[in-house]
C-alpha cells in the first residue's frame, strides 16, 4: 500500500514536472522571441530639433549690434584665457582680437571639421578675418544655429549614437568598474555581484552599489518600467538570460552607452556617453581626462542626485570613489590615481539649450505637420532649419514686453490683473525680399496664453488698409487721360457713399476736416473721409482684388467701410502683404522653414525664396514714397521724435472703436508690424501711433543697427521731380516749400510753380494766394 | 560653422568660362550654364550669337574702400555662387545668392544670378520675377548691367513664347546698354521680316 502510494506520488510529481517544464519552456521560447526580436530591431526615438538661422559675421560688421556675444553664450562657446585647445573655446582677453574655435556644424555638401579663426577687431567691429591654421584671410563666418526646441513625445531624450570604437576603453572600462566588475564573465545576472553589493551597501549604510548587471539594467531600461517588485526584476533576469544567450558582449556594451540616462538639461533629458560628455564637459568622449571618465562613470547610479551642477562636493566624493575602483581593476595607475583624484570638477557651464521662441515654435510646428506624420517629427531626429534670427526675435520679446508695460504705467486704467485680461500686442519682422520671417512675437507671455495674435487674431486693421486703396487707385487709372497721382487733389469733406439701401458716412479722426488735400496728404494724415473719396471714385472691385494680390487672404465683403480697413485680418496678412510694397511690388512667400535634413545629414526638404509680381514696381514705389511721407511728417513722424532716423515707410492703423492699434512700417531691408489690444476686444482709447508706433520704433531703431542706412530705390519708370507740394508744379528758386515727388515717368509736371514764379531778372514775382485751408497735422489720425 | 573649406575664403579670381550658345536639351547643369544667356552681352541660348559672348568680369572688382561692409561680404558670397554655378554645383550656387541678399537684400548682382539660376533650372516665373527685381535695382545704378538683366529677362520671355514681352525687354536692353550685342540679335530675330 506505501509502496502503491509512493509510486502514485511519484507519478504525481513527474506528471507535474512534465508540465512546470513544458510551461517553463514554452515561457522562455515566448520570452526568448519577443526578447530577441525586440532587442534586434529596437530603435531609439530621436526627437526633431528645430534652430534659428545662423549668423554670418563679416568684416565690417559690428558684434554688439548683432548681439555676437549672446550668440555666443548660447552655443556653448566657453571662454578661455590660453590658447584655443578644443572646438567651442574663444579667448577675448585682448581687445584687439578675439580668437575662435568654431563648432562643427553639418550641412551637405558643406562637410568639415570647426576651424579656429581670429577676428580683428576695432571696437565690437570686426576688421579681418583670419584661419589660425594657415593665416589665410577669410571673408565670412558661420555661427551655428541656435537650437530653439525639440519635437518629442513625452520625454525629449537627447542622444548621439556612438559605436564601441568611437568611444575611449578606458571609459568603457570605468563604467564596467563602477557597475558591474564580472560583465565579462557571467551570463546575464551576477549572484556574487548582488552579494557584494549587499554587503557594501550595508557597510557603508547606503546605497553605493547595486546589483544588477549591465545586461539587467539595459533590459529594463528596453522593455521595462521602473516598478520595483520582484515580478519585474525576474522578468529581467530572464530577458537578461536569454540576451546574452543571443547577442555578444560587445553588442550589449555598445547599446548600452547609447542608452543610459545620464543627466537633465532643462527639458532635455542627456542620453547616451556622448551627449553626456558634451553636456558636462563640452568635449568630445576621446578628449576626456581620467577624472571626467570617471565622473562619467560614476553619474550612471544616479545621475541627478550625483550631479556635478547640483552638489560638487558629492559629486567629486562619488567621482572618486569611481577612481578607486578603477584602481583597484588595475585600469589607471597609482600616479593617474594621484593625479585624478587631485583634479578639480571643470564643468561646461550650464546652457539652458532651449530659447523662447515658443509661438514661432507653434507655427513652424503647424507647418511641418502639413508635410511630416506626428510619429516622423517625434522620433525620426530631423533637423529643421528656419529663417528666425534670434537676436531680432530676443528684441522683439523685450520690446513688446516693455512698450506694453509702458503703456500700462502711462495709461494705468490699461493695466488688468487677470492674464485673460491683460493688455496684449503681437509683433512680426520679415525680410521684404525673401520672406523670413526673422521674429514672431504672438502675445506678452506664452505662459499665459498660447494664442498666437499674429497669425491667429482676426483684427480689423483700421487705417493700415489703406495704402491698398491707393494702390489701386495709381493702379486704376495709370493709362486713363487723368491718372490719379500724388499731386492730385481730393477734397477732405464729410460724404456720403450710398450702397445697396445703405448709406455710409466715413468720418475723420476727431472730425476735423481740411478741405481740398492732395492724395499725399490725404495718406500721410490719414484722412478718411478724402480716402473714402478717392475709392469712391475707382469703385470697391479694384481695391479689393488688390489687397488680394498683395496677399490678403482673409474674406473682404464688398462693402464701402472696407476701404478703411474694417474688414477683419491677421498682422501676418498685413506683414506679407507691406512687404511686396518694400520689394518693388514683388511679393515674398514666407517663409519659415528654410531646410530640413534627416538625422543622417542628408537634406530632405529645401524652401527656396520664391517671389510673385503682386504690383508693378513704379506703383508699389509711388505708395511707398508717400508711406515715407506718413513717418516723416503725417501721422508716423513720432517715429522720428523717438530716434528713427532711416529711410522708413509706414502706416498707422486705429479702429474707429479704439479697441486696435496698428503700426506697419518697414525699411528697404526690414519690415516690422505692431498691433496692440485686448483679446476681448475693450477699447484701449489709443490710436496706433500712440500704443502701437512706440514699440515699433524701438524694435526697429535696434533692429536695423547692424546694417548701414540704406534708401528706397525708385525704379524705372519712375520720375523723381522737385515740385512746391502746394501747387504741385515744378519748384522754383521762390518756392518756399519744396518736395522730391514721385511720378511715372511721363506724368511728372512740365510748368513751374505758378504760385511762386521767377521773373526775367530771376527774382520771384508775386503769384496768387497759395489756396485756403492749408492744413495743420492732426495730432494723431 | 559651415564646414565646406572654400566658403568665406576670399576667393582665387579665375576667369569664367566661356559661354556658348545654342545648347541642345536637355542637358547636365555644368553643360546647361555653359549654354547661359550671356551676362556680358545679354540674350539666351536662343539669344547669344555663337561664341560671342564672355563672363562678365569678376564682382570683386566692384569693392572699393568706400564699399559697406555688408554689400562687401554679399557681393564675395555673390561671386563665389557665380562660380560655384559655373561649375554646375546649382544648390550650392543657390545658397550662396541667398546668403548673399539675406546680408545685402539691395543687390542687384545677387537678383540677376539667381535669375539666371532659376532660367537654367526651368524655373521660368522665378526668373523672371527676380530678373524685374535686378532691373529695378539697377537701371539707375549701373546701366550696362541692366541691359544685361533685361536682356535675360528677354531670353525667358523668348522660351516661354511670350516674343512680345521679350521684344520689349531687348528694346529695353538695348536702352540701358546700346552695346548689349545679344539684345540687338533679339530683337532682329523677333522682328518680322517681310
Amino acid at each position: 500500500m506505501l509502496r502503491r502510494l509512493a509510486f502514485g506520488f511519484l507519478v504525481v510529481i513527474a506528471f507535474l514536472s512534465a508540465i512546470g517544464g513544458v510551461v517553463a519552456w514554452r515561457t522562455i521560447r515566448y520570452w526568448d522571441g519577443v526578447v530577441t526580436e525586440k532587442f534586434r530591431t529596437h530603435r531609439w526615438s530621436f526627437p526633431s530639433k528645430i534652430y534659428s538661422d545662423s549668423l554670418l559675421v563679416y568684416p565690417g560688421m559690428d558684434l554688439k549690434a548683432v548681439g555676437f556675444f549672446d550668440r555666443l553664450r548660447d552655443l556653448s562657446y566657453q571662454p578661455v584665457h590660453g590658447e584655443l585647445a578644443r572646438r567651442g573655446d574663444y579667448n577675448a582677453d585682448d581687445r584687439a582680437h578675439l580668437d575662435l574655435f568654431l563648432h562643427d556644424f553639418r550641412y551637405p555638401a558643406m562637410d568639415g571639421a570647426g576651424r579656429a579663426v581670429r577676428l580683428d577687431l576695432d571696437g565690437s567691429t570686426v576688421t579681418r578675418i583670419e584661419d589660425l591654421a594657415d593665416h589665410k584671410e577669410l571673408y565670412t563666418i558661420e555661427l551655428d544655429p541656435a537650437l530653439i526646441s525639440g519635437l518629442y513625445q513625452g520625454v525629449w531624450e537627447e542622444r548621439r549614437l556612438v559605436a564601441l570604437n568611437e568611444v575611449p576603453p578606458l571609459l568603457l572600462r570605468a563604467i564596467i568598474d563602477v557597475e558591474d566588475q564580472h560583465f565579462y564573465e557571467h551570463h546575464g545576472i551576477d549572484v556574487s555581484g548582488i552579494v557584494r553589493a549587499l554587503w557594501v551597501d550595508l557597510r557603508s549604510g547606503h546605497i553605493l552599489q547595486g546589483g544588477s548587471t549591465l545586461t539587467q539594467q539595459l533590459m529594463k531600461n528596453f522593455f521595462l518600467t521602473d516598478e520595483r517588485n520582484l515580478k519585474r526584476k525576474l522578468t529581467e533576469a530572464l530577458m537578461a538570460l536569454i540576451v546574452e544567450h543571443r547577442f555578444s558582449k560587445q553588442e550589449i556594451l555598445e547599446n548600452y552607452i547609447n542608452e543610459i540616462y545620464l543627466g537633465q538639461k532643462g527639458a532635455q533629458g542627456i542620453y547616451g556617453v556622448w551627449e553626456a560628455s558634451r553636456f558636462y564637459f563640452a568635449k568630445e568622449p576621446q578628449e576626456l581626462s581620467v577624472a571626467e571618465v570617471a565622473m562619467l562613470a560614476a553619474l550612471i547610479r544616479a545621475p541627478n542626485g550625483y550631479s556635478p551642477f547640483r552638489d560638487p562636493q558629492r559629486a567629486r566624493r562619488r567621482r572618486n570613489y569611481a577612481l578607486t575602483l578603477m584602481l583597484k581593476q588595475e585600469d589607471i595607475t597609482a600616479a593617474e590615481f594621484a593625479e585624478a583624484v587631485a583634479e578639480p570638477l571643470r564643468m561646461a557651464p550650464v546652457v539652458n539649450e532651449t530659447r523662447d521662441a515658443p509661438y514661432f515654435v507653434d507655427f513652424v510646428r503647424q507647418e511641418l505637420a502639413q508635410t511630416y506624420p506626428a510619429d516622423v517629427l517625434t522620433t525620426e531626429g530631423l533637423n529643421i532649419y528656419t529663417a528666425l534670427d534670434m537676436h531680432l526675435q530676443r528684441l522683439a520679446e523685450q520690446t513688446l514686453q516693455a512698450g506694453l508695460a509702458d503703456l500700462e504705467k502711462r495709461y494705468p486704467r490699461l493695466h488688468a490683473d487677470k492674464p485673460a485680461d491683460q493688455l496684449q500686442g503681437c509683433l512680426i519682422a520679415i525680410q521684404p525680399q525673401t520672406g523670413a520671417i526673422k521674429a514672431m512675437m504672438g502675445g506678452r507671455d506664452y505662459r499665459f496664453t498660447q494664442f498666437n495674435r499674429c497669425t491667429q487674431a482676426l483684427r480689423q486693421p483700421g487705417s493700415v488698409f489703406k495704402p491698398f486703396t491707393y494702390l489701386a487707385a495709381f493702379e486704376q487709372t495709370r493709362h486713363s487721360d487723368h491718372p490719379i497721382l500724388p499731386t492730385t487733389r481730393i477734397d477732405d469733406e464729410p460724404f456720403e457713399w450710398a450702397f445697396d439701401t445703405q448709406v455710409w458716412t466715413p468720418a475723420n479722426y476727431k472730425k476735423h476736416y481740411f478741405g481740398e488735400v492732395t492724395v499725399r496728404e490725404a495718406l500721410e494724415f490719414s484722412l478718411n473721409a478724402a480716402t473714402a473719396r478717392l475709392a469712391h471714385e475707382i469703385g470697391l472691385p479694384p481695391i479689393i482684388d488688390m489687397a488680394r494680390h498683395m496677399g490678403i487672404t482673409s474674406p473682404l465683403p464688398p462693402y464701402p467701410s472696407v476701404v478703411l480697413g474694417a474688414a477683419e485680418v491677421t498682422p501676418f496678412e498685413v506683414a506679407q502683404a507691406f512687404s511686396a510694397l518694400a520689394n518693388s511690388g514683388l511679393r515674398a512667400a514666407p517663409l519659415s522653414i528654410k531646410k530640413v535634413f534627416d538625422r543622417g545629414g542628408q537634406p530632405i526638404e529645401r524652401n527656396p525664396v520664391q517671389v510673385e509680381q503682386a504690383v508693378p514696381a513704379d506703383t508699389a514705389y509711388l505708395v511707398t514714397h508717400l508711406m515715407e511721407g506718413v513717418i516723416d511728417y503725417g501721422t508716423g513722424h513720432p517715429a522720428r521724435k523717438r530716434g528713427f532716423t532711416r529711410p522708413a515707410a509706414g502706416k498707422t492703423g486705429t479702429t474707429n472703436d479704439y479697441s486696435d492699434a496698428w503700426f506697419a512700417g518697414f525699411t528697404p531691408n526690414l519690415l516690422t508690424v505692431v498691433w496692440v489690444g485686448y483679446d476681448r476686444r475693450r477699447p484701449i482709447n489709443l490710436a496706433g501711433a500712440e500704443a502701437a508706433l512706440p514699440i515699433w520704433t524701438e524694435f526697429m531703431k535696434q533692429a536695423t543697427a547692424a546694417l548701414p542706412a540704406s534708401d528706397f530705390v525708385p525704379p524705372p519708370g519712375v520720375t523723381l521731380v522737385r515740385i512746391d507740394p502746394a501747387s504741385g508744379q515744378l519748384a522754383t528758386p521762390a518756392c518756399p516749400e519744396t518736395l522730391d515727388e514721385a511720378f511715372y515717368a511721363g506724368e511728372e509736371p512740365t510748368s513751374p510753380c505758378s504760385l511762386h514764379p521767377i521773373g526775367a531778372e530771376g527774382q520771384a514775382v508775386p503769384g496768387p494766394t497759395p489756396p485756403a485751408g492749408e492744413m495743420v497735422p492732426p495730432p494723431e489720425e | 560653422m559651415l564646414e565646406e573649406s572654400n566658403i568665406g575664403e576670399v576667393p582665387e579670381l579665375t576667369p569664367g568660362p566661356e559661354a556658348v550658345a545654342a545648347a541642345p536639351t536637355p542637358i547636365p547643369a555644368a553643360e546647361q550654364l555653359a549654354a547661359l544667356p550671356s551676362p556680358a552681352t545679354g540674350g539666351g541660348s536662343t539669344a547669344a550669337p555663337k561664341g560671342a559672348s564672355s563672363e562678365p568680369e569678376s564682382l570683386l572688382k566692384l569693392l572699393g574702400p568706400g564699399t559697406p561692409p555688408n554689400v562687401a561680404a554679399a557681393l564675395r558670397l555673390i561671386e563665389d555662387g557665380r562660380q560655384l554655378m559655373n561649375q554646375g554645383h546649382l544648390d550650392q550656387a543657390l545658397d550662396r545668392f541667398e546668403r548673399g541678399l539675406a546680408i545685402d537684400p539691395t543687390n542687384a548682382y545677387g537678383y540677376y544670378f539667381l535669375a539666371q539660376l532659376h532660367y537654367l533650372t526651368k524655373n521660368y516665373d522665378q526668373a523672371i520675377a527676380f530678373a524685374s527685381r535686378a532691373a529695378v535695382l539697377s537701371a539707375r545704378a549701373d546701366p550696362p548691367w541692366a541691359g544685361r538683366v533685361y536682356s535675360l529677362e528677354g531670353a525667358v520671355f523668348e522660351d516661354v513664347g511670350r516674343y512680345s514681352d521679350a521684344r520689349k525687354a531687348y528694346e529695353k536692353a538695348i536702352q540701358a546698354d546700346p552695346n548689349n550685342l545679344a539684345a540687338r540679335v533679339g530683337v532682329a530675330r523677333l522682328t518680322p521680316t517681310n
